[in-house]
């Protein structure tokens, strides 16, 4: 374990943690308010970064249904980040449309919400798959501009390297999770959105339009998963239309391990597994994957309501 | 009718084996328990089944044995899954709501990662040429037939028995139960593992019916299916997970003309069903049963 | 008089509000005994720490001598400690015999596999569970209903339902979470003789949570007050009603 090994872990842990956190946050918003997990969470990610791809990039692959149709015009990547994000918050509220709020108008049983959400999660990703092929979208090496890819230094004679594109998932996603603490902490709408989390019938009763509120929160969900999706699209790449529901399962042990619907409960959690991933020795790399879900089992078993969870009291 | 079988035999197959997969989903459900464990312990199942039917160490037990291995499989991964669905049910079964079903989530994944690791199960790309226990798909009903009903015939003995109405009084109010004497981590277990147990008989069952096994048998999407034959078909009687595997296993068969659209469509039919049919199609039956009834007696 | 339930310096507090502070009671043999107090005076935390679904932070139980803190609910229940709850929790999808049957099944002898295979000795089981479980229905007067779901009844036939259930743990003490929430007077008087009824007709303890007062000066041997997690006052009905503390927290105006 040289010191290189261990700054460089630890800012490859730091970016991707920070990006699962943002991620993880649009679970956590949706669970204060209907306490409810939203499955389609995954495959919005996903969506996003297909769009941001197509944003950017301007054409859409060999395979699918649009092969060899291209864009009359394309964006630079910040940009294009942004709109692919908020497409993918318009695609959350379609998620709220089609697979909650018939339910909740019919106060069915929680669990039908997961089967419905996962149906909607199925939709998207197979009409990802139908449009745009299966196969495998890669940024071009370009996509910043005339950034250098990486920025290398050394520590203690051995050199450490920096992505660029860590660099840019790290700063968006800090500049995101700083701006969403601020608008739920200070602004009149994250007021009214706290008190709708605590309790929907009293929000009711004064004068909160609930609906008008879960559908703007499923907005922001979606823009926080596609604009993951985008970021972690550009420095991995995008393995295919499945792409999300690896990731989807993570957020879920992100949002676990911090305790369900705690905000700084999501960033801890996101930060916790990816420096847990980043941290892992390069023997045991296979065993990455299997990293969000150990951390998980471990702290269901030993503390059930997460790092910044809440007990709850049973009523009686 | 020859030609019926021999196109659609595997389809019939395949629509009992998932049946089995939607009762062990069904068990803990009974508690009030979701558990989306069942996929991890029907792909261990699996590579038991697996290994044991490739591995060369066993090829003269193989031998010896001729058509007693499979069995001999089937009670291999019947122990495995209990003793691991009690080291798993045990912890995780105190937890409530959303955690449990998270958990075994985590469980199955870890689960997938662990197999892809473990030389003995073949990497990535699995164990395949699994020896066969029939020549044609269909005559597996002969395997998951019997489990079939003896799955179902416990399920509705269940409802009759002192046992089982425990068990589904913790589904009504976990802690009413337990204030009139209801030891409800033992009744909880108890169909988690009995759950366990049978997802674990149908992997072991199904290595040789599919031929090849790999860590794709115990994806998440696998394990989602399993829960959705039960909420579709309803989660209220034992042939909710039955109607809901036949209708969803044969849609994505009936809709293979519109190829690759059919699997969008699957989603539209998931999502039309939690909204039309929030009982499951056994529930809208009984319904409708009812109201035609009803409607006699009216009449009458 | 013997103790069968003693509560011996119980104190629980959640989140730095004291529920419960050094409350200690004794309930004998046979005994009657109210328990009144303002909303949020700590009565049903009190039950619950009885019954084993609060742990005190301090202080012991005891059923009939035997140590019960900190024993699971199952098990104390189990031994003889039954009771209703003030929102009542009935399983709502089962019938009104599954109900009884489900508090029944702690006397249960056969396993699960003497069920599952029809063993004669788990058939012969069922059948006497069953009759008891009609016999409890009738006393409560719903054995006219049996098979129908417990989540059809009338807010007063489910208050009952719950005390037959109760009743099927075959209980040594009934605790009653203000079984008259809800009922018109002639209701309640109905039901303080029902409960007069019970307990003498199976040698019943009864600890009782009631708001009505006149209800629980009219039937109980003794009383305790409840405020703020104190105990304030044990004793005769009659004592009770002259007792300072008592009047000027709780009574008030209506003694």
């Amino acid at each position: 374990m040289t010191p290189a090994w261990f700054i460089q872990s630890l800012l490859n842990g730091l970016s991707i943690g920070s990006v699962y956190a943002v991620f993880a946050l649009g679970y956590t918003l949706v669970f204060s308010i209907l306490g409810i997990i939203n499955f389609a969470h995954g495959a919005v990610f996903t969506l996003g970064a297909y769009l941001t791809y197509a944003l950017a990039v301007g054409s859409f692959g060999l395979n699918g249904l649009l092969a060899g149709v291209s864009l009359p015009f394309t964006l630079p990547f910040f940009p294009a980040l942004l709109l692919g994000g908020f497409l993918a918050g318009l695609a959350g509220m379609a998620v709220e449309r089609l697979a909650f709020r018939p339910l909740r108008r019919r106060g069915a049983d929680a669990l039908l919400a997961l089967v419905s959400s996962l149906g909607v999660a199925l939709i998207l990703v197979n009409l990802i798959q139908y449009l745009a092929g299966a196969e495998i979208y890669a940024f071009p090496a370009d996509v910043f501009g005339g950034l250098p890819p990486a920025v290398i230094f050394r520590v203690a004679g051995k050199p450490v390297a920096v992505r660029t594109a860590q660099i840019i998932l790290f700063a968006v996603s800090l500049i995101m999770l700083a701006g969403l603490m601020w608008a739920i902490s200070r602004t009149r709408a994250g007021k009214a959105l706290r008190a709708v989390a605590e309790n929907t019938d009293t929000a009711a009763l004064l004068g909160i339009n609930v609906n008008l509120f879960i559908l703007g929160t499923f907005f922001l969900s979606g823009v926080l998963g596609g604009m993951a999706g985008t970021l972690i699209g550009t420095s991995y790449g995008i393995s295919g239309p499945y792409f999300g529901v690896a990731y989807g399962l993570k957020g879920l042990a992100v949002i676990v391990l911090g305790g369900l619907g705690s905000i700084p409960g999501a960033v801890l959690g996101g930060l916790v597994i990816g420096l847990g991933e980043a941290f892992l020795p390069a023997d045991m790399s296979s065993w990455k994957e299997a990293v969000p879900f150990v951390l998980l089992f471990a702290v269901l078993l030993i503390r059930p309501q997460g790092l910044l969870g809440e007990r709850m009291e049973q009523k009686v | 009718m020859d030609v019926f079988f021999s196109s659609y035999g595997f389809l019939l197959a395949m629509v009992v084996q998932q049946a089995l997969l939607g009762l062990s989903v069904y068990y803990p459900l009974l508690a009030g328990q979701l558990s989306l464990a069942s996929i991890g312990f029907y792909s261990l199942g699996g590579y038991v089944a697996a290994i044991m039917g490739t591995h060369p160490a066993l090829a003269a037990l193989r031998e010896s044995l001729g058509f007693w291995m499979f069995p001999l499989e089937w009670l291999c991964a019947l122990v495995l899954s209990i003793i691991l669905g009690l080291a798993v049910g045990l912890p995780v079964l105190r937890l409530r709501g959303i955690y449990l079903a998270l958990a075994t989530i985590a469980f199955a994944q870890v689960v997938n990662v662990t197999v892809l690791n473990m030389p003995i199960a073949g990497g990535a790309v699995g164990i395949f040429a699994i020896p066969q226990a029939f020549d044609s798909r269909l005559a597996y009903l002969f395997f998951f037939g019997p489990l079939l009903v003896l799955a179902l015939a416990v399920a509705f003995r269940l409802e009759r028995i002192g046992p089982g109405r425990v068990i589904l009084s913790i589904r009504e109010d976990e802690l009413a139960a337990a204030a009139m004497g209801v030891p409800t981590t033992y009744y909880k277990v108890l169909p988690f593992v009995w759950g366990c147990a049978l997802a674990g008989v149908t992997g072991a069952m199904s290595a040789p019916f599919l031929n090849t096994w790999n860590a794709r048998q115990g994806t998440f999407d696998a394990s989602v299916a399993c829960l959705a034959y039960v909420l579709i078909g309803g989660a209220r009687s034992p042939w909710g997970p039955v109607f809901g595997a036949a209708l969803l296993v044969s849609l994505p068969e009936v809709l293979r003309p519109l190829r690759d659209s059919r699997m969008i469509l699957n989603g539209v039919v998931l999502v039309l069903a939690c909204v039309y049919l929030p009982r499951g199609i056994v529930g809208a039956f009984s319904s409708l049963s009812r109201r035609m009834r009803g409607v006699k007696e009216a009449a009458s | 008089m013997s103790a069968i339930l003693s509560a011996e310096k119980i104190t629980r507090s959640f989140g730095g509000l004291l529920a419960l502070s050094d409350v200690s009671l004794e309930v004998g043999e046979g005994e009657l005994v109210g328990l009144i107090g303002p909303n949020g005076a700590g009565k049903t935390t009190f039950f619950n720490v009885l019954t084993g679904l609060t742990r005190p932070d301090a202080g012991q139980v005891r059923l009939c001598g035997q140590d019960i803190t900190g024993l699971r609910p199952d098990r104390i229940a189990a031994l003889g400690l039954a009771r209703t709850f003030q929102n009542i929790r009935l399983f709502g999808n089962m019938s009104l015999l599954d109900n009884v049957l489900v508090a029944g099944q702690v006397h249960a002898r056969c396993g699960l596999m003497a069920g599952l295979v029809g063993l004669p000795s788990g058939r012969r089981e069922e059948r006497t569970a069953r009759t008891r479980a009609i016999e409890l229905l009738s006393l409560v007067g719903l054995a006219d209903h049996a098979l129908a779901p417990a989540g059809s009844l009338s807010y007063g036939d489910r208050r009952r339902l719950e005390i037959a259930r109760a009743l099927a743990l075959g209980p040594k003490v009934l605790l009653l979470d203000e079984p008259a929430a809800g009922m018109n007077p002639a209701e309640k008087q109905g039901l303080a003789e029902f409960i007069l009824g019970i307990k003498k007709a199976f040698g019943l303890a009864v600890l009782l949570i009631e708001h009505h007062v006149p209800l629980v000066m009219g039937i109980c041997d003794r009383v305790a007050v409840l405020d703020f997690g104190q105990l304030l006052a044990v004793g005769r009905p009659e004592d009770i009603r002259k007792d300072r503390a008592v009047i000027s927290a709780y009574l008030g105006g209506t003694a």
